[in-house]
């Protein structure tokens, strides 16, 4: 769709232009929008097949600047950890999501910041999800990613979701944000 | 310095239109008590309001200086520690025209000053000065409009305890046995003292906060409610080399007393060696720890401490000890609660710090993968009692196979029933029948029935 990502500021030249890693900025973002896809709908291993093994799936509490290893964290999961999340979510008894909840979520602003060559690829953007969970409820956030030029093609080494409420009680976090 | 209750004092008795001997009997519970906002009305006015809730831990206002504003019941408040190194518990509300004056969650200040007309506060809560006192003519006195100090507060091996009540029980006698829980919590650590300081999960949920309370000792939920977790971290390699699995010792669940209960699987725990409860650590890391702990309290209670660890059970009303966490309700509304869970590290100890963190974000707060389902199933429970009629709920569980565990006084039973939940409904029956302003001594121990 031409226009719409016009409209986002992102012109189809950029398609061609800057490389990151090997990958354009258009690559970078389809991955980002198959990404939310995959967590909208639920398809969990599909979603995991998008990590390095290495990677970090992190909630902070508190704002952008606490340090994970002396302060607790919503979610800080290395792999084994969002593996066991995933597996709980897979056996379809993980109550918090049964039945899954409806999810909508919008990924926009999106930012591909210069990278030395070999480095993951730091890409930073703000969502906003709905939540249909016998009410409406709204997150939001701004995400900053690593993302891992693999001869698999991207993987993810670092998601961090730092919420508009990060500082206050937040609602149950089943689902894949 | 104002008193915060000056016109409570006045206020007694507290009428209620419920009757709560009739709402809670010895085998059941009408389900009003979870519903009802006139039961979350009389809850403030004579448990919240009235008797003695757990505030914070002096270690999260460490220094001189340091703040952090929570609440007790409806009430905002200020926890401070003052220049004589002193802990107050303030009204967060300026006496000026009711601002609130502190509104950061934690910091350092000496003063405190209202954003509204900028009246100024020593971090004590008196008052320093106004802009244009003359306006205020001759017989303006300072000395009477401080912050309104919350009237009683009391410290227990770091716990903050504080009661809008001038008068009432001591809290000596609100705790009863279960100060011996706190401090099986502090004996863990090599220093005797637990620190607070690596942040709180704060936790939203559509249910009424007793639900929380009673649940996070049910010994009876977690093959069923928590069955994904223990299906996925099940190592199927471990379980077939352990060809004939010996069975583990069983937990049991206890009643303390004062409203207090206990999931107790204290002989479970000592299966998994030192430090077991927590994780399987590199000898390296029991070896010093113990040796830390030895100097305080003697090699053998070291070891019996670093086998049995922290213990998993409720205070009345608000604190949950689990494990190396705390965890404490907030009643918002009769269908809305807030629960914040606090990693707990010990002093002496730092080599733990960033387990006991890894575990708490692992399995607890509004994301963990324990807390998460007990919150849906918390929330459906509410759901259904909206119900309303039939009137009753069930509590019977284990009624008949209660004992006195004569070592240590407490009343014990299989870890599947309601004793502890039996134990909270008895002291909260209690406090709600008393109409007096300052509260009663909970009923005199007497088993497990209500
Ligand atoms: S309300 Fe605080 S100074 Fe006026
Ligand atoms: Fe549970």
């Amino acid at each position: 769709m031409v226009e719409m990502d016009e409209m986002r500021g992102v012109s189809l030249s950029d398609a061609d232009g800057p490389n990151f890693g090997g990958y354009s900025r258009r690559e970078i973002i389809d991955f980002l929008y198959r990404e939310a896809q995959l967590a909208d709908e639920h398809k969990y291993a599909d979603w995991e097949g998008l990590w390095t093994d290495d990677g970090i799936y992190w909630v902070p509490v508190d704002g952008n600047d606490t340090d994970p290893t002396s302060s607790v964290s919503f979610i800080y999961d290395n792999r084994a950890r969002l593996r066991t999340r995933i597996g709980m979510l897979l056996t379809g008894e993980r109550h918090s999501q049964v039945p899954p909840s409806d999810l909508a979520r919008v990924i926009s602003n999106v930012l591909i910041h210069d990278q030395a060559p070999g480095e993951d690829i730091e890409v930073t953007a703000a969502f906003v999800l709905i939540e249909y969970r016998r009410e409406h409820i709204i997150w939001a956030g701004r995400v900053k990613y690593l993302l891992r030029p693999t001869p698999d093609g991207l993987k993810i080494a670092l998601k961090k979701i730092v919420l508009v409420d990060s500082y206050d009680a937040i609602r149950k976090l089943g689902f894949i944000l | 310095m104002t008193d915060v209750v000056d016109d409570l004092d006045a206020r007694a008795p507290l009428p209620s239109i419920y009757d709560y001997t009739d709402l809670i009997r010895e085998d059941r519970l009408d389900g009003r008590l979870y519903t009802d906002p006139i039961v979350h009305d009389d809850e403030f006015d004579r448990i919240w309001h009235r008797g003695w809730v757990y505030v914070a831990h002096t270690s999260e206002v460490a220094k001189p200086g340091d703040y952090a504003i929570r609440s007790m019941g409806r009430q905002p408040i200020i926890v401070s520690r003052d220049k004589a190194g002193d802990i107050n518990v303030l009204l967060n509300r300026c006496p000026h025209r009711g601002n609130r004056v502190v509104n950061d969650q934690l910091g350092n200040s000496m003063n405190f000053r209202c954003a509204y007309h900028a009246w100024t506060f020593t971090n004590s809560g008196d008052l320093l000065g106004v802009p244009h006192p003359q306006g205020y003519g001759e017989n303006f006195d300072r000395s009477k409009l401080g912050l309104a100090k919350v009237p009683r507060v009391e410290i227990y091996r770091g716990f903050i305890f504080a009661s809008l009540s001038p008068t009432g029980i001591s809290l000596d006698e609100h705790l009863g046995r279960s100060k011996h829980l706190i401090d099986r919590l502090c004996e863990v650590a090599p220093t005797g003292e637990i620190e607070v300081k690596s942040g709180s999960l704060k936790h939203r949920m559509r249910c009424n906060w007793k639900m929380i309370v009673e649940n996070d000792t049910d010994g009876y939920h977690p093959p069923f409610v928590h069955s994904s977790l223990f299906k996925v971290s099940i190592n199927p390699k471990r379980a077939a080399r352990q060809a004939i699995p010996k069975p583990p010792p069983d937990p049991v669940v206890r009643d303390w007393g004062n409203g207090s209960g206990e999931l107790d699987y204290t002989e479970r725990k000592r299966e998994s060696g030192p430090l077991g409860w927590l994780k399987r650590f590199p000898q390296a890391v029991v070896d010093d720890y113990l040796a830390k702990l030895t100097e305080r309290v003697g090699a053998e209670r070291a070891m019996d401490i670093a086998l049995e660890g922290p213990p998993h059970a409720t205070i009345f009303p608000n604190l949950f000890i689990a494990l190396n966490n705390i965890a404490v309700v907030q009643p918002l509304e009769a269908n809305l609660t807030v629960q914040w869970v606090t990693p707990v590290t010990f002093g002496g100890a730092p080599a733990l710090d960033e387990t006991i963190i890894t575990q708490t974000q692992g399995g607890l707060g509004p994301a963990g993968l324990l807390f998460a389902d007990d919150d849906e199933i918390a929330e459906r429970n509410q759901l259904g009692l909206a119900a309303g009629n039939p009137r009753w709920l069930y509590l019977a569980r284990g009624l008949g196979r209660e004992e006195l565990d004569e070592s240590n006084g407490s009343v014990v039973s299989d870890s599947s029933d309601e004793t502890s939940q039996r134990a909270f409904w008895r002291r909260y029956r209690s406090e709600m029948m008393d109409d007096s302003p300052a509260g009663v001594v909970p009923d005199a121990f007497e088993g497990g029935c209500l």
